[in-house]
């Protein structure tokens, strides 16, 4: 296990994608990707000397997510008016929708509180690699923090201070 | 060829500026996308292949194994052929010539190489857990087969990540006890519940 693995430190930066997750790995000269999709780990290894950019570029997704969620409250909102509640308190109707806008309600909180949506670019000269998991600027930012002074100084031979264990 | 690839994500407009400026962009000039960028010492160095040329072998000098005009650098750290600079594929910490990586590969004994696993806990876990909250009839056939499976790939890589040997064992151990929950339940309603 890489955990194990004395070659490799974690960064701190956690991915979650919409089946899986993703990890980042650092070894003195290489960046690891593991990327876990449904139920097949991938590997991605990129050298930090061939590194040549990194991007972070902001997506709309934020207002999308924040006008949709915003809309769906709105239109529960509206029925939760329509759905007569005056014969039983304990109506079906009432509770499902309850829950429903409160579930939406929490997920627009953990959406404000994520911040911006981006996704962070690495590039080589052969390729280019959008980090999995990758969806916020605040993280994009992290992981840009910490692989920066590495790929200027690949062999570290200046302490990482930045690399979290 | 090197600025193509720094493109604007919302309007493919070229992002102006070299290796100094280009840091200092903010956004994109025509629309406005956010973008960050940062770049490193591999942008502006010259592409390193241009180095990559075999020199001609020399009386008294080893030649390459494959190509026998061209002067041997190192020998395979498998099978120890002369290598010149062309056939030498340094992997992780070893110098192999090509039919070594192609049957190292084959094998999957060199980790450098390999590019994905299958998790095969995960498969044994689906099978477990998605009957239970789908359709409970189905595990009679579900059970067994992750069963199976688990016991087929007990011995398959682990993940790099998780502990997926405990894991598989733990979902071994639970199929078993699934599937008897499920013949013990069928008995009671059949015998006990007059279903
Ligand atoms: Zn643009
Ligand atoms: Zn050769």
């Amino acid at each position: 296990m890489l955990s194990h693995d004395t070659k490799y430190t974690r960064l701190k930066v956690r991915g979650r994608t919409l089946l899986g997750s993703a990890s980042y790995w650092l070894a003195a000269d290489h960046l690891l990707i593991v990327e876990l999709s449904s139920v097949v780990e991938r590997y991605r290894r990129i050298a930090l000397k061939d590194i040549t950019v990194m991007t972070i570029r902001g997506t709309r997704l934020f207002q999308l997510y924040l006008i949709l969620g915003i809309v769906l409250l709105l239109l529960l909102a509206t029925l939760f008016v329509v759905i007569p509640s005056t014969q039983d308190p304990f109506n079906y109707g009432v509770v499902i929708l309850g829950s429903l806008m409160g579930f939406i309600v929490v997920a627009l909180l953990i959406h404000l509180v994520r911040g911006p949506t981006a996704y962070c670019e690495l590039q080589t000269r052969v390729q280019t690699v959008r980090l999995p998991g990758i969806t916020r600027r605040r993280s994009s930012e992290q992981i840009l923090a910490l692989l920066a002074p590495v790929i200027r100084n690949p062999d570290g031979t200046s302490a990482h201070p930045s690399r979290a264990g | 060829m090197r600025s193509a690839s720094l493109q604007c994500h919302r309007c493919n407009t070229l992002l102006p500026g070299d290796a100094t400026t280009l840091p200092s962009i903010t956004e994109c000039p025509l629309c406005a996308a956010p973008v960050t960028i940062q770049v490193f010492p591999a942008y502006i160095q010259p592409p390193a292949t241009s180095l990559v040329v075999p020199s001609a072998v020399q009386s008294g000098e080893a030649s390459c194994f494959v190509h026998t005009q061209k002067r041997a650098v190192i020998p395979c750290d498998r099978c120890g052929r002369f290598l010149c600079v062309l056939c030498d594929f340094p992997i992780g910490n070893q110098h192999l010539c090509p039919g070594c990586v192609e049957n190292a590969s084959a094998k999957k004994e060199l980790g450098e190489l390999e590019n994905h696993r299958v998790r095969w806990d995960l498969v044994v876990w689906y099978l477990l857990v998605v009957p239970v909250v789908s359709c409970g009839w189905i595990i009679p056939l579900t059970a067994p087969t992750a069963f199976v499976l688990a016991i087929l790939k007990r011995q398959s890589p682990p993940s790099l990540v998780s502990r997926s040997r405990l894991w598989l064992k733990l979902g071994m151990i639970l199929t078993i006890l699934e599937f008897v929950g499920f013949i013990a339940l069928m008995v009671y309603l059949i015998h006990f519940a007059n279903f």
